[in-house]
């Protein structure tokens, strides 16, 4: 799934060359919300720090 | 800072995220390593970093553009500094993921890079006299005329994007990336 996220990105760098700057915009804040969900989806396991 | 000083800095900035990119490429195929999925996020947020320098380069400098690029190394700096407390206490079995490479975990490069990427930006607001568009243009999306390192500044980041699309997919394939990759899914 985490490849559809390098995807989008892609897709950002290609519509804001080609004149698309708003749409990209757009396409970038949608593609970062889903970075943070994957990120928060994956941040389950407490990390251990006993000494 | 001239604005078009402002706009060769970001393609300068480009060249300078896409090295680290290449850098883990170069870890990944010649050491033969495999990005965990924070690494994989961690090189995302230095992707989105390059889309803000070359928002910047293709329609001028304005600070919507800066504002991705410091989301995205805040972003980039919370999964570094998360995998970094995952291996926070050395113990046998888990002297950190991956090798180190100047003596440094890539997770905690990645972290560096982040807080320089903070930085750097941070010191370019200090010189903003002329580098933004005034109020009219600011409303103008118009593209801009790139000089060739930037069209070959933007090909590279795209290619190292793509590239990236492409072996995540071999690693992963349509399913969640395993915690501790160890081959390549989809070429089994």
């Amino acid at each position: 799934m985490m490849m559809f996220l390098f995807l989008l990105f892609a897709a950002v760098m290609l519509l804001a060359w080609h004149g698309k700057n708003k749409t990209a915009f757009i396409l970038y804040l949608i593609t970062l919300a889903l970075c943070v969900f994957w990120f928060k989806h994956h941040v389950t396991e407490k990390i251990n720090i006993d000494l | 800072m001239t604005h078009t000083f402002a706009r060769n800095l970001n393609i300068l900035f480009v060249y300078m995220i896409c090295a680290p990119l290449i850098g883990a490429y170069a870890v990944q195929f010649i050491q033969g390593e495999f990005p965990c999925p924070l690494c994989l996020l961690q090189r995302l947020a230095m992707i989105g970093i390059a889309c803000g320098a070359l928002a910047n380069v293709r329609y001028g400098i304005r600070p919507r553009h800066y504002g991705m690029c410091i989301i995205s190394a805040m972003f980039g700096a919370a999964v570094s500094i998360r995998q970094i407390t995952l291996h926070i206490v050395p113990a046998p079995g888990n002297e950190g993921y991956g090798t180190p490479v100047l003596g440094i975990h890539l997770y905690t490069w990645a972290l560096l890079i982040f807080g320089a990427t903070i930085l750097i930006l941070g010191m370019l607001f200090l010189f903003n006299s002329k580098q933004f568009y005034t109020k009219d243009n600011l409303k103008n999306l118009t593209p801009l005329s790139v000089s060739r390192p930037g069209v070959i500044a933007f090909w590279l980041a795209f290619g190292i994007t793509a590239a990236n699309a492409c072996t995540t997919f071999l690693e992963c394939g349509f399913s969640q990336c395993p915690c501790n990759p160890a081959r390549y899914i989809m070429l089994q």
